[in-house]
């Protein structure tokens, strides 16, 4: 049984624009081997937190990574232990698909052998081969979709490491802003038993969601945000009650039990 | 239960292979076209309208200082004349296109232009400024318009990243549109002082807007030299920053670039590099839309094979042109902006139409 540890604690993070206040006193801890999934209802504030994770600018509370606060962090060496994949992927010129991937490794100091070596890598694992050669202007929203999720694994390979048998993870954060939104369900499917065998190897992932049957399976920990304000915080298992979720939601909830897996959640 | 995860690779695969070559062809790419960039500087020493032999061009260059009896009108063509001239085509070329691939990869945008944000609207309203007012002063506008250019261009810099600056730095949507205010307000500056301005004065405001090679000295050409190197090293060193760019400023920020530090130094170099070249040769349009375009479609867009290219291809684009100017109704000799202008001008309207049937 792997030893997990809090990878990510936020204490009273507040974040404003303007006179808005997006974000109100959020507090919590992510830790190792574990996926927390992050949802709520649209508006209630997931992307806002996330942005706070990858870097923007909050106004209020802490947020430490691997012990460190976020703000004594250098640029360089928290890029090398936390990949962000955001909702919208930007893609103005005419990139093959092959260089944004490769564009992940541009952290490390490697040789070009060692870079393609991780390239193929993750495409294994991605299921990408079908996509590597293409201009990625041409691809569809669910493919970038994938693409831009594998640039952000590549990010996390320590230098040299390409010749352990399994990937060195434990101390890396993977924040995901909406990975399976544009994607069919095959390929959701498959993304999330991905990102699955991953918390497995160590990895810490952060996954905003708004779908939560999607994720509940594969989630140990989750996190329901409304009004800028955490509502609920805990084990799937746990925050997955009628009670709860009514209290939520606003909504009356029925959830149906399952076998071996979190309840499905519907109105 | 999902597969597990293990690390298993083989040295080749359709992929590795595709980037190797890829990195090959676009190296042997570059280095074909610098030699023929070299190739049709030699041959701009050989063009004009004073006929000069071949084979003494040849001579002439290798033994530059040799004065042969006789001959002291064709070596003063070539030593004072053509090959200044030459190379500062070359500069400003490289200058015009690096800062062009730049500007495009900042905005994320094949489609701006270093004008974009008010840089030459700047140079050409001090400029005029300095060809209407100083010779009043009882000096000549020679040095001071060139000053004036740069300064000028320099100070709409400053103008336009301060309108534009927010609590998260320059975003790239109000860079332009306080361009295209400096822009708006150059043309109405340039306009009243034509407007007051003497006849010789107007004539000189008209010739320095079209652009210019002519009186290119040694004197120019040995500040120019240092000053584009260091340019070039300088946008050298922004191309993974603007690879980075290309994918969004928040990724790039979370990829571990220094955005704000980096899109600054961008735009100044982009601004100290233009500024030179107006200042020197007036305003040449075109070359920075242009020529970068050109090389995305040849090298593709990684900023580490392109923005060379966009150098070398500036280089040969303002050598030609500059050979056409003073070649087509010779000896008469056409500013060199409106070569460039006819050159691009089509182009750019080819492409804009080309983009009604992009993916996209």
């Amino acid at each position: 049984m792997p030893i997990t540890k809090p990878i990510v604690t936020l204490s009273q993070v507040c974040v404003s624009r303007g006179n808005r206040e997006l974000l109100k006193n959020i507090s919590g801890q992510c830790s190792s081997y574990q996926m927390t999934a992050i949802v709520g209802e649209n508006g209630c504030g997931k992307s806002t937190l996330l942005g706070a994770l990858a870097g923007t600018t909050f106004q209020g509370g802490q947020i430490t990574i691997l012990n460190r606060n976020i703000h004594e962090w250098s640029a360089k060496s928290l890029a090398q232990h936390r990949a962000v994949m955001q909702q919208q992927a930007l893609t103005p010129f005419s990139f093959l698909t092959d260089e944004v991937l490769l564009l992940g490794r541009s952290l490390y100091r490697e040789p070009m052998r060692q870079r393609l070596g991780w390239l193929q890598q993750v495409a294994s694992w991605l299921s990408l081969e079908p996509l590597l050669g293409r201009d990625i202007q041409t691809l569809s929203g669910g493919e970038k979709q994938r693409i831009f999720l594998g640039k952000a694994l590549m990010q996390l390979f320590n230098e040299g490491s390409l010749a352990n048998a399994q990937p060195d993870l434990d101390n890396k954060l993977l924040i995901l802003d909406e990975p399976t939104s544009a994607l069919d369900f095959r390929h959701q499917r498959d993304v999330m038993q991905r990102l699955d065998s991953l918390t497995r190897l160590g990895l810490t992932i952060i996954c905003v969601s708004h779908d939560i049957n999607l994720i509940s399976p594969y989630c140990q920990q989750m996190w329901i945000l409304g009004d800028g304000q955490c509502l609920a915080q805990g084990n799937t298992r746990d925050v997955l009650t009628v009670p709860t979720l009514s209290r939520c939601f606003h909504t009356q909830v029925e959830l149906l039990q399952r076998e071996n897996k979190p309840p499905l959640v519907t109105h | 239960m999902a597969p597990s995860l293990s690390v298993q690779y083989d040295q080749n695969t359709p992929s590795s292979d595709r980037i190797l070559r890829l990195h090959q062809t676009r190296i042997r790419w570059l280095l074909l076209s610098s030699i023929l960039t070299i190739l049709v500087a030699l041959m701009s020493l050989w063009v004009g309208s004073y006929q000069i032999q071949l084979p003494d061009v040849v001579d002439f260059l290798f033994q530059p200082t040799d004065q042969p009896l006789g001959h002291q009108q064709q070596w003063y063509v070539l030593s004072q004349l053509r090959l200044p001239r030459s190379l500062m085509a070359s500069c400003i070329g490289a200058l015009l296109g690096m800062s062009g691939c730049a500007m495009q990869g900042l905005v994320r945008n094949p489609l701006a232009d270093p004008g974009l944000i008010g840089i030459s609207g700047g140079a050409a309203a001090a400029a005029a400024a300095s060809i209407a007012f100083v010779p009043l002063l009882g000096a000549s506008a020679l040095f001071s318009t060139s000053l004036a250019a740069f300064l000028g261009a320099l100070l709409s810099v400053a103008i336009v990243v301060r309108m534009a600056k927010q609590v998260q730095g320059l975003t790239v949507a109000t860079l332009i549109l306080a361009g295209v205010a400096i822009n708006a307000f150059s043309g109405t500056i340039i306009g009243a002082i034509s407007y007051m301005a003497d006849d010789d004065a107007l004539r000189q405001i008209s010739y320095w807007t079209m652009g210019s090679l002519a009186g290119a000295n040694w004197q120019q050409v040995l500040m120019l030299l240092p000053c584009s190197l260091i340019c070039i090293l300088l946008f050298w060193r922004t191309r993974h920053g603007l690879n980075l760019f290309a994918l969004g400023e928040q990724d790039a920020a979370s990829m571990g670039l220094n955005v704000k530090h980096t899109k600054r130094m961008i735009l100044w170099t982009i601004a100290f590099a233009v500024a030179i070249a107006t200042a020197l040769c007036g305003i040449i349009g075109f070359v920075g839309l242009v020529v970068p375009h050109i090389c995305r479609a040849l090298i593709g867009v990684n900023h580490r094979y392109l923005l060379p290219a966009s150098g070398i291809v500036g280089s040969l684009l303002l050598l030609v042109s500059d050979m056409l100017s003073r070649t087509l109704i010779s000896p008469v000799e056409i500013p060199i902006g409106i070569i460039t202008s006819a050159l691009g001008a089509p182009f750019f309207l080819y492409l804009l139409s080309r983009q009604k049937y992009a993916y996209n």
